[in-house]
């Protein structure tokens, strides 16, 4: 559904994407971990259509989306939903306003952003504004926004990055549950959460793809570093959590 | 909803020039206003021709005395304006009609008796003053000017013949009309070698031959004017002596209680001076006269060229002497305290005089008329700047002793408290002051453009030139555009520049680089249709200031958008993502995020609603 081509991001000689090739299949839900700055966000911007590539091809749904007329490219990406790290709301909307907003040039039809609401669980919270909010559940707006379309892909740029830890829980049960019926690309680095739920896990580094596998063949055999990084981040945390076991067990 | 941004862009210029325009009529009216408020109670404002100073006792019977005499005149019309320590300023104004018919010259004699008089107010109008034509020539020239289209009125005043203009821009017409007016008039001038009076009088003496049967006037510098009175009043003050036979003028005459010899150098303490207008006594005090001394005739070396006859002392001073008190008074220290105030202060002695018999009057006292004549000597004395040092505190003084003391007579002891002069120190004043004042030409205006004596320069009569007061009106004016031009530019930075700068920083994320010519462009055309919109006269020049101004800070304010009215990237992405026009993108993201400002509140209609939503 989503294809990236030999994808070349380039400004002053520098290169922030080098061929970067990506698929994304229908129903799929794709986990991109990576280390800071090595061009995850770049990637789903690309991936939007929101940065020309130098050159490569994003194609979305069987079109290239670099042959779209800005308007025809705005339409395609109202089938794309996208959840900042920084949630992005807009501060001078209500939550119910935030997520209407995304239907004001559409259909205009509220069930559509109420439904969204409720689907994250802050109806009552509906008429309030963003800074009357906890983190957890400005996120929560952010992802009833981008449901709000009912997109046929989710981007998640770090989702949870921005978030007290007590509120990281919250945002990746409904991320999980949102996997099992929408198209994903995740960049995270909650990897239990990229074991659990992805069906692909892809490792970038220095704005290249190394590794693009299954997560649980990477994290049992990695051929590239980061994979191996990566791996070893989850062993320590599954020892810890041995360790709290048998602590209870005692 | 659609229309899209540049029919916004286009409406919210559309506004800020109604703001602007509007904002610069509120500030220059209003700046005007207050300037005009200001000046109404200083100097009575362009509508009030006359100020006149009332004692505040007296306001209401004045009011009621000015309500009889001009009932029924709609053009007139009167302020009791501000409070001056015991007097009441009171503004008088009069149609144009009224002052044609020389309401002015009607009031000056109405109001030149009363306690307090100010004079005549300077006028704020635009007006023409024109100096140095004889009074009696004022008549025809103000019939004359009457007829003309651009003069208000003329009327005449402290300084000479106003002629006010209906407006500003007629100012140079009128001049040119009364140099033309006024061109049949020259002035003679004729330098005198010696500068004595005796050669004045017979410079006049000339002249009056000469031009006889033609129409002529003697004229005098104003400050000579003022000395020539004061010289006259003192003399008035200092004995006289009177002779039956006539002496020549320029002697000496001593008087002493001795006989004297012909040819003897006499000593004594009284001398007297024959002056063309009398022998005065120039030393001695004449209250020391016996009335037994004899009078010779000195003969220019101090020695006694011969006894004179019979002799009659006319002194003013002896009067002085034989004053009695009338009354008692016991309530005074209050009004004393107020009057050496007052005095230390430097009240001008002629007010002094008149609070002192309004004292009097309120005690029923009588204010001798010796006392009288000895302040009117103050009243001259200081304003010939002849007050000796340190007097208006002497005097205080001396005012609070007495009231202290309560004496029988308070305006007797007030008497004794003045500074007693004797004849020669009131002689010596004059003399001095008369030296200074010494005639060096003799004028005369006359309409004959052949010079009546050899050696006199001729010269136009009429010096005229812009009123000072009608330049300060003039000023004025010019300073109402800037005070505007100085609010638009306040509103420009403050409140334009939120709408402008959003709307750079909305070219900026086109990575516009024309966006600062495009920010002048605006910004000027914008003032060039305010300007246009303008109701004030305003010179070209403050006109190209508007514009250039409007369009240097629109480009700035274009150039630092970024600065004043940042654009969150962060929302902005976020719009973008959600797929939003540009348009709306704007409009829901961009101006809700910036700074509040016209635009902003214009764009409250376009925000979305959730009204404007419908359920499936
Ligand atoms: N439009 C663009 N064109 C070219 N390079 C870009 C563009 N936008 C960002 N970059 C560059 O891409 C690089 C990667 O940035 P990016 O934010 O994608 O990293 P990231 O992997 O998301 O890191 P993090 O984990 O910190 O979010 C940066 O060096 C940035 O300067
Ligand atoms: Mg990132």
């Amino acid at each position: 559904m989503l294809e990236l081509h030999d994808i070349v991001l380039e400004r002053n000689n520098v290169r922030s994407l080098s061929d970067v090739n990506l698929t994304v299949n229908y129903g799929e839900t794709v986990v991109l971990t990576g280390p800071s700055g090595c061009g995850k966000s770049t990637l789903i911007r690309v991936a939007l259509g929101l940065i020309k590539p130098k050159s490569g091809e994003v194609w979305f749904e069987g079109v290239n989306l670099q042959a779209l007329s800005s308007e025809a490219l705005r339409k395609k990406r109202r089938k794309m939903g996208i959840v900042f790290q920084e949630f992005q709301l807009l501060e001078h909307f209500t939550v119910l306003e935030n997520v209407l907003l995304p239907l004001w040039e559409g259909d205009r039809i509220r069930n559509k952003a109420e439904d969204a609401i409720k689907s994250v669980g802050l109806w009552d919270k509906r008429f309030r504004y963003p800074r009357q909010l906890s983190g957890g559940e400005k996120q929560r707006v952010g992802i009833a926004r981008a449901l709000a379309l009912d997109p046929d892909i989710i981007f998640w740029d770090e989702p949870t990055a921005a978030l007290d830890p007590m509120y990281v829980h919250e945002i990746l049960r409904i991320m999980d549950s949102l996997a099992q019926k929408k198209t994903m690309l995740v960049v995270t680095h909650e990897m239990p959460f990229a074991l659990k739920v992805a069906d692909r896990l892809v490792l970038m580094e220095a704005g290249k793809i190394v590794e693009e596998a299954s997560p649980s063949k990477i994290f049992s055999e990695p051929s590239s570093h980061v994979g191996a990084m990566y791996r070893e981040r989850l062993l320590d945390t599954r020892e810890a959590l041995q360790k709290l076991d048998t602590k209870q067990v005692v | 909803m659609r229309g899209g941004f540049k029919l916004d862009l286009a409406i919210v210029i559309f506004l800020e020039i109604i703001v602007l325009s509007a904002a610069i009529i509120v500030a220059g009216h209003g700046f005007s206003f207050y300037v005009q408020r200001g000046l109404d109670d200083i100097i009575g404002g362009s509508d009030y021709q006359v100020i006149v100073q009332v004692n505040k006792n007296e306001t209401a019977n004045f009011i009621e005395g000015l309500k009889e005499t001009y009932s029924g005149r709609d053009g007139f019309r009167y302020r009791v304006s501000k409070e001056l320590g015991e007097n009441t300023h009171v503004l008088l104004g009069y149609s144009e009609q009224d002052l044609k018919n020389g309401a002015l010259d009607e009031v000056t004699r109405l109001v030149s008796s009363l306690p307090g008089y100010g004079g005549l107010a300077p006028l704020l109008d635009p007006a023409i003053l024109v100096k140095g034509m004889p009074q009696e020539t004022y008549p025809e020239l103000i019939e004359e000017i009457h007829t003309w289209p651009e003069a208000k009125f003329a009327a005449k005043g402290p300084m000479g013949l106003y002629v006010v203009a209906k407006d500003r821009k007629h100012l140079d017409t009128i001049q040119d009309k009364l140099k033309d007016l006024t061109s049949t008039y020259y002035k003679w001038e004729l330098d005198l070698k010696d500068h004595t009076n005796q050669e004045a009088a017979q410079a006049r003496k000339m002249i009056d031959v000469a031009l006889q049967g033609k129409k002529y006037w003697f004229t005098a510098a104003p400050a000579e004017g003022v000395i020539g009175d004061a010289v006259r009043l003192l003399k008035s003050y200092t004995s006289q002596l009177v002779f039956e036979s006539e002496l020549p003028v320029g002697a000496e005459v001593i008087l002493s209680p001795e006989t004297l010899k012909t040819g003897t150098k006499p000593k004594s303490s009284f001398l007297a001076r024959v002056y063309t207008d009398g022998v005065f006594l120039i030393k001695g005090d004449s209250l020391e006269l016996t009335g037994s001394e004899k009078a010779y005739l000195l003969d220019g070396t101090g020695y006694v060229k011969k006894a004179l006859s019979e002799y009659r002392l006319e002194s003013p001073r002896k009067d002085l002497e034989i004053w009695q008190p009338v009354t008692d008074a016991h309530d005074l220290q209050v009004s004393i305290q107020a009057l050496a105030d007052k005095v230390v202060q430097g009240e001008d002695f002629g007010i002094l005089v008149r609070e002192i018999e309004q004292l009097a009057k309120n005690l029923s006292l009588q204010v001798p008329s010796e006392l009288n004549s000895q302040l009117s000597v103050l009243v001259l004395w200081d304003r010939v700047g002849r007050l000796p040092d340190g007097f208006r505190a002497e005097l205080a003084q001396k005012l609070l002793d007495w009231g202290n003391a309560m004496p029988s007579d308070p305006l007797l002891r007030l008497k004794q408290s003045l500074p007693s002069w004797s004849d020669e120190d009131i002689a010596k004043s004059w003399q001095e002051i008369e030296a200074i004042a010494r005639p060096k030409t003799v004028s005369v205006v006359t309409t004959e453009t052949i010079p009546p004596i050899d050696g006199v320069v001729r010269q136009p009569a009429a010096e005229i030139s812009e009123d000072i007061k009608s330049q300060i009106g003039g000023v004025v004016n010019s300073v109402v555009p800037f005070a505007a031009l100085t609010v638009v530019v306040i509103l420009l930075w403050v409140f334009m520049a939120i709408d402008h700068s959003l709307w750079g920083s909305y070219l900026e994320t086109k990575n516009n680089h024309l966006t600062p010519l495009y920010g002048w462009i605006i910004g000027v055309l914008e003032m060039v249709f305010v300007v246009y919109v303008m109701p004030f006269e305003m010179s070209v020049i403050v006109k190209l200031v508007y514009v250039i101004v409007g369009g240097i800070g629109s480009a700035v304010v274009i150039t630092f958008s970024n600065r004043i009215s940042p654009l969150n990237a962060k929302s902005i992405e976020a719009g973008e993502a959600l797929g939003l026009s540009k348009t709306e993108l704007y409009r829901q993201v961009i101006v809700p995020d910036g700074r509040p400002g016209l635009w902003q509140l214009l764009n409250r209609r376009k925000l979305l609603s959730p009204r404007r939503f419908r359920n499936a």
